[in-house]
Formats: C-alpha cells, structure tokens, sequence
C-alpha cells in the first residue's frame, strides 16, 4: 500500500504561493474594471420553491455605454473541466430520458430567452428531483464525491453569454430548487450603502454614498477607506452541508465582497466574513488608492461591489464618484 | 612494514649527506615554488571612480552618471597564473536627474597573464537603484539578481626586495553589467587599490638551505 | 696504533675441541657447534692455532675504557687457511667496532688443519676473540653503554591528526663537504627517535612522498629530550585521494552509483543525495524542490526510496526541501532506472537504495556543517576494537529567515514558521571478523502552519489556514554473517512510525499515521562452482490510522483546470482505525556463469497485496556476456508489480475493487571502457505498463446503489528509448559524467483517445558536469542541463463560474503542447583550509550562471486570456561551511 501524496508539500507549495502573491505578479488584478466585465448574476430568490418562480439577472460593466445582448439557459447538470463546462446532456436527451419514466415535459425547455431578464419556473415535480438525488448520493458512509448534495435544494445551473461588440463572455451560476416547501431556505444577502473616508479615516467620519448622479468628489493620488453596510443578519444561520460535502452541522454562511474598480488599486480585491477567523468589521472595510491624474482620462470613478454568500445568494450596489486633481 | 627497533645508520661522509640532501632537493624543486611578491592570499581594497549608464524599459536610456565606489578584495593565487576570489564593492553615482546606488557580491577569477598583469572575470550577485532627484517619478527603478564583471589591473610592488608576498598597488579597469527585465545598468570602474599578499609559506618555497631550514613558518 | 693492550686469544678452542665440526661441502648458516659425531667422519686430530693475528683495538673503545668478547664462527680449509668467518655472538658493546676488528683479524690465522684418519680435512670451529684493556682495573665487564634519548617526535598529518608511518627523518650538521647527520624512519605511530645527538643546533628535514616537507632546525642540550609534534601538510586534501578503489562487480543491467564524496561536489544540488540523482540518464527533470524521482516514464509513487534495504515511505522534508538524512551519514547510493534484481519489489518504475555510513572511525571524527538552510553536527568514535558509534543532528533556520521576509500585514500571517529538524544514531559491533551488528536510527520532524487573513482574497480559494506537522522515525537493527565460501546472511529488522497531520481549516483534514515493522532476510550461498543463489524473506506490515476528509490528490493527466482550487471535485472522508495490512514477499535470484564470459541472473519474486487480496508473480532475467577486457554486452526482461495507492483502494477515496498494475521491463546495452578510469555505459529500454490505474468518471453498481467508479485498471503507459553515460573517474585531479537520455513515454487513461504524452515526457535530457583539482585545496565544478520542456494541457478557453467568483479554464487535448525547452549551468567553489587539528571547508554555489529565464510552467491572468512563464528560480547564490576534526 502507497501512502496517499504528502500533503505537506502541496501546502507549503499553495502557501508559499498565496504569501507572495503581491509580489512580481505581471497581470492586471481581478477586481480591475477594463473593458467589457460580467460581474454577477442574481437570481430572486435563489432558491426557489416547489411551483415558484425565479427572476435572474445580471450585473454587467459596460466601459462604451449600453449595447449588451444576453442569451440565457439552464441546465439540469453541468460538466466540468474536461467537458468545457458544457451542459452534461442535450435536451432532447434529457426529455428522453424522462418521457421514458412517464414524466410529462412538453413543457420543459432549456432555453430562458435573450432578454436583459429570464423567469425560471420549478421545472419538475419535487418527488422526481428527490428520488434523483437519492440514487445519485451513494450508500450513506461512502462519502459523497462531489455529484450532488441536495440538502440545500436540488442543484440546476443556470447560464448566461452575453456579448458586446466583439467580446464574447459565457457564466453559470447554481440555481437551488428547494425539495421541501416548508424548509427554510436561503435568502439573497442584503447590501444597503457604502460610506467613504479620508485615508485611516473611521465608519464614524464616513460620508454615504448616494446612488445615481455622484456628489462626493475624491482627490486623484489619494487613500480613501471604503464601509459596506452589510447587516449581520445577512449572514444566516443554516444546518446542512455546504458544497464541501461537510456532514450536516449548525454553520454560519460565509460572505464575501468582491471590490471593483474602474481606476487605482484596493487595498483587498474580496474581503470575507468567516466565523471564528475573520469578522465582520474585516468584510466590511477596505481601502481604495486612486490612480494619479495622468492615468486616468475621466472626470468619473466607478466602484461596484458583489455580496456573495456561499449558498448562491447575490448583491449589488454601483457607486459613482467625482474625480479631481491634487 | 616497519618495526619498533630503532636503526641507526652512520653515514660516512659528508659527502653522502651532501648527495642525500641534493636529492631530496631536486625532488623539491619540481614542486616547490620559488618567492615571489605575487603569492598566496591577498586581500586588497580601493577607491574608483565610476560612470554609469542604465536603460529603464518604461524611461528609455537615462543620461551617463558618475560617481566613486569602494571595493574590498579577499582572495589565494592558487598557481602563479590562476586565481579566485571574491569583490564586495559598493558605490553611488549621480547625474543631473537620478542618483544611483549600487552594490553587488561577486566571486572573481583571475588570470595573471604576463609578469604582473592580471585579467579578471566576475561573476555573483549584485543590485542597482536609481532615484529621481526631481521627484517626476516617485518610485525607484532598478534591478537585482546577476551581475558580471570583466577587468584588467597590474601590480606594482615598489617595498619588495626578495621573500614570498608583500604589499602592492594596482591601478585597474573594470566593466560591470546587471541585468535585469525592466532596467538594466552597465559600468565601468577606473581605480586603485592597495594589496597585501601573504606569500606562500615556507613548506611550499624552494629557499637556499640556511633559509630554509629555520624555525619560521613563512616564507 | 697503541699497543697498550695485550690481546690474547683463547685457544679454548681446543678445550672446545668437542665442538669443532668437520665441514660439509657446502657451509651452511652458523649454529652453535653440537656433537660431532652427528656430522661427517670421525676426527682424530683437532686444528691448532699456528699463527695468531692481533686484532686492531677500536680507538673510541679504548678512550672509553672498554673491553668486549667476540663469538666467531671459523671455516678452516684443509690446507690450514681461513675460508670465512662469522660472527656469532657479537661485542656486548655495539657501536665500537669490536666485531669489524675480531672478523678482520680471525680471517688472517693460520692454523694447520684438522685431520680424520690421518687426512687433512676441513672443519669449522667456535672462537672466543677478547679484548682487554692492559690497565685495566679488573673488574667485571665495563658497563655495556644505553644509547641516550636526545631527540623524540611524532608525525601527524595536518587537519587529520592521523599518523604518518614509514617517513624518513634526517637530521644534520655542517654544509658541503662537512655536513654529516643521522636518518630514521617513523613508526606505526608516527613516532620517531635520534640518539645521542652532540649538543647544539641540528637541522631537521622529512620529505614524505605527497607532502609538503617539513624543514626546520632543532637545538639538542646536554642531559635534555628535545620532544617535537611536526604536522606535516599534504599537497592535496581532496576526498578523492582516500576513496577506496574497490568496485563491486556488476550484476545488474543498469546499476548507477554515486558516493558521498562526488555527492558533496555537485553544483546545485547544495549537497543533497536525492537530488544527485536526477542528474543521472533516465531521470527527467522536475522544479526546484519537487522531491520526486520520475523514471523512464514512471510517476513518482512508482520509485521506491529505500535506506539500507529498508523501504521509507519519503525521505524529504516538506516534501523536496532537503533530504531527512544527511550527505553526511551515507557511504554511496544505488540507482536502479529499471529492471532490478527480485531483491526489490512493490514498484515498476526505478529503484534508490541509500547506503548508510558502515562505521569503522579509527579516532574520534566529526563535523559541523552550517548553510543558508540549516546546520548540522555529526559526531563518530571507535568503542575499543570492535565497535563504533556515530550521532548526527540538523535543524533549519528557514523560520527565522521566513519571518523576516513576510510582511506583518500581508496576506498571511505565520503562525508557526516552517522548521525541520533532523536526527541520527548509528551504531555497530563486530564480535568477530564474520560478524557484524548494526543499529540506526533515525528521524525526522517538520512543522508549518500560516493564516490566511483573507480567505477568499486569492481566486478560488475559500481556505482560512493551512497548518502541517510531519513526523517519521526508523529504527534498523541488522545482523550480517560471513560464512566460510561465499555463504552470507544478511538479517533486518526494522521498526518505522509515521504521522503526517495537515490542517485546511473546517472540514478539510488529513491526518495520517502508520506504525510499519519490516523484516528482510537473505541468504546468499554457492550451490555449485558457477552458481550462486540467494533467497530471501521481506515482509513489510502496517498498521495505519486515517481520519481524513480532503479532495482526491492529484493524478499524472491532471490539468490546470482539476487542480485549480480546493473546492474542485468536492471531498472526500474516510476513516480507519488501526487497520493491519500485511505485505509479505519472498524472492529467489541465482547467479550462474556456464562459462566464464557469460553471467545469467534469473529470478523470481512472489508478493502477497493483503489490502486488495492478490498474490503477483515477477519473474525477471538480467545477462551480461563479457565479450573483451573492456567491453561487456547486458541485457534484460522482467515483470514487475505493484499495488494501487492507499487512497485508490480506499472505499471513501476511491474504488476498493482496483487491482495491482505491473509492467514489463524490457533492455538492451552494452558498456565499454576505452581507458582506466573511462566507461561508456549505453542501454537501450522499453517498458510497457499495464492495468495502470487511472480516473473513472463513470458510475457503476455496487451494492445495488449506483455510486462513481472513481478509479479503474483502464490505464495503459507505452515507454521507450536509450540513455547513455560516460563517466570519467577520478583520475588526474578531474572527475564527471555526461548523462544522455533520449525517450518518448505515452499514456492512455480513461480521458484520452489513444496513447497522449506523459506529464514528464521530455525527448531530451542532458547533464554533462565535472569538478576538477585545482592546487592550494580549491575546487571547481559545474554542471550544464539541457531538457526538453515537459508537455502541458493548453487552455483554449474559459467561463465564469459565478458562484466562486472565478473564470475557470476550459482545456484542450491534455499534454498536447510543449513548454519550451530548458538549459542552465550552475557553478560550485570550494575552498579547504587545513589547520593542524581541523579543516575548514567553506563552499559557493551558484545556479544558472548565464541568468537564463525557464518557463516551468504557464501562470493565467484571471480570465486565461493571457498568459506568463516562469516558476523556477533564476541565479541564486547559496554559501556554506563546514569544520570537521
């Protein structure tokens, strides 16, 4: 018997990496808006019960005014890697597969229109989707390996492409389909305000910052702290496992903010809420240098920020703020 | 295989002792080395004037700067034409707009190729970091990682007058480089620099016999 | 001439009469005279002495008032003259002369001959020749004179203090003409002793072959011992100058060995043994500090390392930092790219056998061995005749260094700082010349642990902390018997503890931990002249512990994309609790010559895989046919097994009902060795491996629930190629190889159509390196590499996957693009300075000299539409010191 591979160096690899991930890295970070971005897509609510509807939508960064098309889609599962994230069956397949077990699906379609919005309508009986998660688990004991884990809602995935001039950007996201009516379900994390600072400035100093027009003006050059106003009470409290495949506990969902901005660099480009490692006043907080005057041609500076929890839940709020020299 | 009583063996004449000796003596000679000044470890430093020309990959080539460096040299002849050592030298240099400073480790291999002239080439770690002096460009450029070295010096020795080693100036030429992705530098050192050589020790000499067999270590 | 002295001679021989003998035709050797009528005819008239011849009295005997009685031996012919004379029993007072002198004159008397019935015939007599001082005062016999002590001292060479034996010592007076002066020569023990040396000033000179001479002066007083330690320095301190010439015949098809001493001299390898290795043909390539061994084509986990015959699980710390043991603790190592005798087994691709350290330190030795990483002590001494002990330590500094280089606010904040330490005990007994018992024991501890202080601040990667702690100890106890003939038995017992404990944060764990006790015997005895057999028993248990719940761990055909964060694949648990498994095996090899030329070693190995039930078989054969002096043809063809991962197996890992894979070893070769110290060593191989376990995406029935497959025996790996090595012993102050390998290996697995490169397919592969002597004890080495970029899946695509919030890569056809290709030359210095009881040898290393950038691997921005190489270190500069005594 070979030991399985030693883990010790496979950690010291990733921490060595992630520790100097500041230094040397050559390419424009995640969070820096240039060109045309998808930056989220949003279903309400996101997980949707027996005979309910979903409304999904999206979250673009459009730098030459608006011209997006979208073609939206979902799909009962998708593949990974090798299969080029493709949807794992045709729908023809998958209607085949069911008309052969006496399940009605004239009026089942993969395709959810090309408007700026789709509707997602519970697809199936939830009796059909439970006994689908049943034998797909494995005996209880055997650890389940990733193919599906239903005690947050059956798992569907939902896609978008959307294009813009010549770009050509393709997302999914997981849509859950809650089995039982009656169980709490997970709800979209709420994303209120973002307030700004003078450079080690407190939420105290804070100014909010209006949505629409801009008001607030900052100084080119200059270190501003950033406060998302993020209620505690977005961070449920659920029991079950995650996508880790965890047995079943009492856990809290962890949330994270990804910053994005259209000039300068943030101090943090997500910043996180896990409990019992890093705290709220760490996923709320961060700090925005803007760029100097002559890299930026504008008069205008855009900040977006995505409140994500780990159970597909989505937020947003886009900023705008005024620009001036030293 | 030998044993533990003691032999004794009477030489009869001197003459014997003579021919043993002139043996022994010529068996040395093709091993030992007669004293010269050049021999053995040196350990050297010195001043020099330096100028400096670098190309920022961003800022384009940057006017020529000048300055002065310091140089320490630790080092063994290991034959009377082969050496290695190693150069810690550090300097600065400036411009109209950037002052640059500058350092580097480098191990040294020398050649002495006729009578005192020695060529050397370097190689070892070394950085250079320019600033702005007037502030356009807030941060520094510069480089760090490799630096590689060529030079030329000769040795003058006007104290010595015979034995193994002594103390020397050398005026010498040197051209450093130091690579770099985004900013590169290359050198030249005009200097002078004083030198002490150990000599080789006695063990290693050929001496006459009244020198040699003495108590001393050295040469 | 002073004629003060009266000589006598004692005709006492005739009073001795009895004991005169007649002469045989041919004299022999002198011995006391026995009875006459033993030897020859009767005599009937005795010699008389006619004219007697006064000796001359030794001058400086006769001023020093000494007398002295000389035992001669006399041949007298049968014309009454002297034929020879010997001296039997010399002058008590040596040094004079007495004996010259009585010789001298005996050999002018005449006597008139003995007679045997009236004849004349020759005989030998006995003759006591005195001499007497005339004033003497009567007394006794004058004190004998004891030569005085002047002049005592000791040779030891300088750094080693080891004696020098068989050096001349001469001391001398005057020049020229009137130089006069003694010699002698060192003992055993370096000791050497002048007597009676005139007071005042000597010059001394030894010129000892290979060393520098020692010349100086000496003053000897009157009544005093002038006592000297000289340290005589050698021209040169290179290790090589003390190897051991001695080369164990070859067996084996392909068989590399590399010892400590051209260990210690490689550049870039900072010293280490494994990484040595990778500088041998047939073994690709891998990124600084990988730690593993790729073979002709082979994954690492297929490479055993083993110390001394006993199997170690790895053997790094961190997985590829430094080796666990020191280059210090190692005699040499084996490398065996293929085709192994049955001795080894549970692995199809190359076998490393480490060899320890066989103690046999005449003084006390060690060292102190300081580098940029960690410092290490090695300690050894003699315990009385027959045994030995040695203990070693090594600790590294990497925390101390690291903490200094992370910033207090950065991304992470270390929590615990990696260190490693490292520890050695080695001890042996030989009761008797035929016996040896040995004890080792050693161990290794590495600990690491960092917070991430934002989780989710890298792509993908939702982990708050990594924490690892890796512990393994071995204790090897063996026994080795030489029998009359070429009978051995070689007994080991080996008792290994394991743990390794890696933290990920909630929910993402592996703790592991194995107690392994291994037992090998094997005898190796001669059954007819030309065949040799050797059996042997190697039974390896474990008895392991798990509690883990990770993702699956990364498979050779792994892209990118499988391995681009923790969440991908999704985990798995398992739990197992002090589970005995039992891996016992037994071999038979023979060796048999029909005829001198040709050597056939074929063999068998049975192993039992108790963990899946399965009982292998691997025959293999290894010939060598010596076809000239210089030049020997050797092939060989074998089947070799081995059984899957723990994790493969594993009923919550993988997939319990995967079965053992092997491979057939196929080669062809032939060495020749143009001169002394030159061997060409060329091999052609072929390996084709089958049942190679692979990923299963399918799902299967088990238990009447449809769960995934995980794994199965689908795989297929095709290997082929040549590697050649010319190596040059140490000869003339130079020693290196140049290794060429030139290989194509392939793989088909579940995801492929058809064969696809393997991970580490590199065409070419090439080291050619070398470490010459230069005097005043430096040397220089260095070391060029040429090799093939490894092949990569390229990415194509990709998509944005919006729960992580991450693009994920969409692949191409996997290993179908090649990295380009690499080449570096890495310098090394060293410098020995010896002092009288130490040395000192300190050491610059430096790595891709010419600064040339590597792609080891593509890094993506964030959406893969770009892409950067890099990955390797360019130009690093490592400094390190050594003391030993």
């Amino acid at each position: 018997m070979k030991r399985a591979h030693p883990p010790a160096f496979a950690a010291l690899a990733v921490g060595v990496a992630l520790a100097t991930q500041g230094c040397g890295s050559t390419f424009d970070p995640y969070n820096q808006l240039e060109g045309f971005r998808l930056l989220a897509v949003r279903a309400e609510p996101p997980t949707v019960a027996p005979g309910a509807t979903a409304t999904i939508d999206a979250l673009v960064y459009e730098p030459d005014g608006p011209g997006t098309t979208y073609a939206w889609s979902w799909c009962p599962v998708r593949t990974g890697a090798d299969g080029a994230y493709e949807c794992a069956m045709s729908e023809a397949d998958f209607k085949a597969e069911l008309e052969a077990v006496g399940v009605p699906v004239d009026s089942l379609t993969f395709d959810l229109g090309t408007n700026e919005t789709a509707t997602f309508a519970y697809p199936l009986d939830p009796t059909i989707l439970a006994l689908i998660c049943a034998t797909a688990m494995g005996p209880p004991g055997a650890g389940a390996a990733g193919l599906l884990h239903c005690d947050q809602g059956f798992p569907v995935s939902v896609g978008l492409t959307v294009r813009y001039g010549d770009k050509e950007i393709s997302g999914f996201k997981t849509l859950r389909l809650a089995l039982d009516a009656a169980a709490p379900a997970n709800a979209n994390p709420v994303l209120t305000d973002l307030s700004v600072a003078e450079a080690k400035g407190t939420r105290a100093d804070a100014a909010v910052l209006p949505a629409g027009e801009p008001t607030y003006t900052m100084v080119l050059g200059e270190k501003y702290e950033l406060f998302a106003e993020v209620p505690e009470a977005a961070a449920e409290t659920f029991f079950g496992t995650t996508t880790t495949g965890i047995a079943p506990t009492e856990q809290r969902e962890v949330l994270f903010i990804t910053w994005f901005v259209d000039g300068g660099s943030t101090a943090h480009q997500r910043t996180t809420f896990f409990e019992g490692t890093a705290g709220f006043d760490r996923l709320v907080h961060n700090t925005w240098t803007l760029p100097q005057p002559e890299e930026l041609g504008r008069d205008r500076a855009r900040l977006v920020l995505v409140l994500r929890d780990n159970r597909g839940g989505v937020a947003w709020l886009r900023r705008d703020v005024l620009v001036g020299r030293p | 295989m030998l044993h533990r009583r003691h032999h004794h063996h009477w030489l009869a004449t001197g003459a014997a002792v003579v021919a043993a000796l002139s043996v022994a003596a010529t068996a040395e000679a093709a091993e030992l080395t007669a004293p010269a000044a050049r021999q053995g470890y040196y350990l050297g430093g010195g001043v020099n004037g330096v100028a400096v020309r670098s190309v920022d990959r961003d800022l384009g080539a940057f006017a020529a700067a000048y300055g002065s460096s310091y140089a320490l040299r630790v080092g063994e002849m290991l034959t009377p034409w082969l050496g290695i050592g190693l150069e810690v030298g550090f300097g600065q240099a400036q411009s109209s707009r950037w002052r640059s400073q500058f350092g580097g480790l480098l191990l040294d291999a020398q050649a002495n190729v006729w009578k005192n002239l020695a060529l050397h080439a370097m190689a070892g770690l070394g950085a250079v970091m320019a600033r702005d002096k007037l502030g356009r460009v807030a941060s520094a450029k510069g480089t760090g990682g490799a630096l590689y070295g060529a030079g030329i010096g000769y040795d003058f020795f006007p104290l010595h007058t015979e034995g193994s080693g002594g103390f020397g100036i050398t005026p010498s030429l040197q051209g450093r480089y130091c690579p770099g992705s985004s900013f590169h530098a290359a050198m030249v050192w005009v200097g002078l620099d004083l030198y002490w050589w150990r000599g080789l020790d006695k063990q290693e000499l050929e001496l006459p016999a009244a020198e040699a067999f003495t108590g001393k270590k050295q040469g | 001439m002073n004629h003060s002295f009266i000589t006598f001679g004692l005709t006492a021989a005739l009073l001795i009469g009895s004991q005169a003998r007649a002469q045989e035709a041919a004299p022999t050797a002198p011995t006391p005279a026995p009875a006459p009528t033993d030897d020859g005819p009767a005599i009937s008239k005795m010699p008389e002495l006619e004219r007697f011849v006064e000796a001359e009295y030794p001058a400086r005997a006769a001023a020093a008032r000494i007398e002295a009685i000389v035992i001669l031996e006399i041949d007298i012919n049968a014309a009454g003259g002297v034929d020879a004379v010997r001296v039997i029993e010399p002058a008590a007072a040596t040094g004079y002369g007495f004996d010259e002198a009585a010789t001298l004159a005996a050999s002018k008397f005449e006597f008139s001959p003995a007679e045997a019935g009236g004849t004349p015939i020759p005989v030998t007599i006995s003759y006591k020749y005195g001499f007497k001082l005339k004033d003497a005062p009567p007394p006794a016999e004058p004190a004998p004179h004891v030569p005085v002590l002047s002049f005592s001292g000791l040779l030891l060479e300088r750094g080693t203090r080891a004696p020098l034996a068989g050096a001349t010592v001469t001391v001398f007076q005057g020049e020229g003409e009137s130089a006069h002066g003694l010699e002698t020569t060192s003992d055993n023990e370096g000791r050497f002793s002048f007597f009676d040396l005139t007071p005042g000033e000597w010059k001394v000179l030894c010129d000892p072959e290979g060393y520098f001479p020692v010349r100086t002066a000496e003053t000897v007083a009157a009544g005093e011992v002038v006592e000297v330690v000289y340290h005589v320095e050698k021209r040169s301190y290179s290790p090589f100058d003390v190897m051991v010439e001695a080369r164990r015949p070859k067996k084996e098809v392909t068989r590399r060995t590399v010892t400590t001493e051209e260990i210690e001299k490689i550049p870039g390898t900072f010293g280490d043994p494994i990484a040595v290795v990778t500088n041998l043909p047939s073994v690709a390539h891998t990124p600084f500090g990988s730690g593993a061994l790729i073979v002709r084509g082979s994954s690492p986990a297929d490479t055993i390392i083993n110390v001394d015959g006993t199997n170690v699980p790895y053997l790094y710390h961190f997985g590829g930092i430094r080796t666990a043991i020191p280059a210090g603790m190692l005699q040499y190592l084996d490398f065996y790219p293929g085709n192994f005798s049955p001795y080894f087994g549970r692995a199809t691709g190359g076998v490393l056998d480490v060899k320890l350290k066989r103690l046999q330190p005449e003084k006390a030795n060690g060292y102190i061995d300081a580098s940029f990483l960690d410092t290490g002590v090695f300690f050894s001494m003699p315990l009385g005749d027959k045994a030995a002990i040695a203990i070693g330590g090594r600790r590294s500094y990497l925390d101390v260094l690291m903490q200094q280089v992370i910033p207090k606010d950065g991304p992470v904040t270390l929590t615990a700082a990696p260190r490693y330490y490292d520890y050695q005990l080695m001890a042996s007994w030989r009761p008797t010349p035929d016996q040896e018992l040995s004890l080792i024991v050693f161990g290794s501890d590495d600990r690491f642990a960092i917070v991430f202080n934002n989780p989710a601040d890298a792509a993908g990667i939702a982990i708050p902390e990594i924490k690892t702690a890796s512990r393994f100890y071995r204790g090897i106890l063996s026994h080795r018997l030489q029998l009359a003939g070429k009978t051995t038995n070689e007994l080991k017992l080996t008792l290994g503890w394991d743990e390794q404990i890696a933290d990920f944060g909630p929910g993402r764990y592996i703790h592991q931990d194995y107690f392994s006790p291994q037992l090998r015997d094997t005898a190796s005895f001669a059954v007819a002249d030309a065949l040799q057999l050797k059996v042997g028993l190697d039974w390896l248990l474990y008895n392991a512990t798990w509690d883990v719940s990770f993702r699956r761990p990364p498979m050779e055909g792994d892209s990118i994309a499988d391995n681009n964060s923790f969440d991908t694949g999704g985990i798995s648990k398992t739990k197992i609790d002090r589970k005995v498994v039992s891996f016992p095996a037994a071999f038979v090899e023979a060796e048999w010559t029909p005829i001198p030329e040709v050597t056939l070693l074929p063999g068998v190995r049975v192993d039992y895989f108790d963990w899946i039930h399965e009982t292998v078989y691997d025959p293999r054969l290894t010939a060598r046919w010596r076809l000239s002096a210089t030049t020997v043809l050797k092939g060989g063809a074998g089947v070799f097994h081995q059984a899957p991962q723990a994790d493969q197996v594993d009923q919550g890992f993988g997939n319990p009902d995967v079965r053992a894979f092997w491979a057939y070893h196929y080669s062809l070769g032939a060495e020749h060795q143009p001169l002394s110290f030159l061997n060409v060593d060329v091999t052609a191989f072929y390996k084709d491996v089958r049942d190679v376990v692979v990923l299963s995406d399918a799902l299967i029935e088990r238990g009447g629930v449809q769960v995934p497959e995980r794994y199965n025996n689908n795989g297929r790996g095709r290997v082929y190629g040549m590697d050649l090595l010319v190596r040059h012993e140490f000869a003339n102050g130079f020693f290196g190889w140049l290794a060429y390998t030139l290989s194509r290996s392939e793989r088909r697995d579940n995801r492929s159509n058809g064969f696809r490169r393997f991970d580490y397919d590199q065409t070419h592969i090439l080291t050619a390196l070398g470490s010459y002597r230069l005097p005043h004890n430096w040397e220089v080495g260095g070391r060029w590499r040429y090799v093939s970029g490894n092949p990569y899946t390229p990415v194509v695509g990709s998509k944005l996957d919006l729960d992580a919030d991450t693009y994920q890569p969409v692949t191409g056809k996997v290993n179908s693009a090649r990295l380009p290709a690499f080449h570096q030359l890495d310098l090394r210095i060293d410098k020995r300075f010896v002092y009288d009881a130490w040395m000192l040898s300190a050491y610059m290393d430096i790595q891709n000299v010419y600064n040339q950038r590597h792609t080891e691997g593509w890094s993506y921005n964030y959406d893969y539409s770009q892409k950067s190489g890099g990955g390797d270190l360019s130009f690093l500069t490592i400094f390190g010191l050594r003391a030993e005594f």
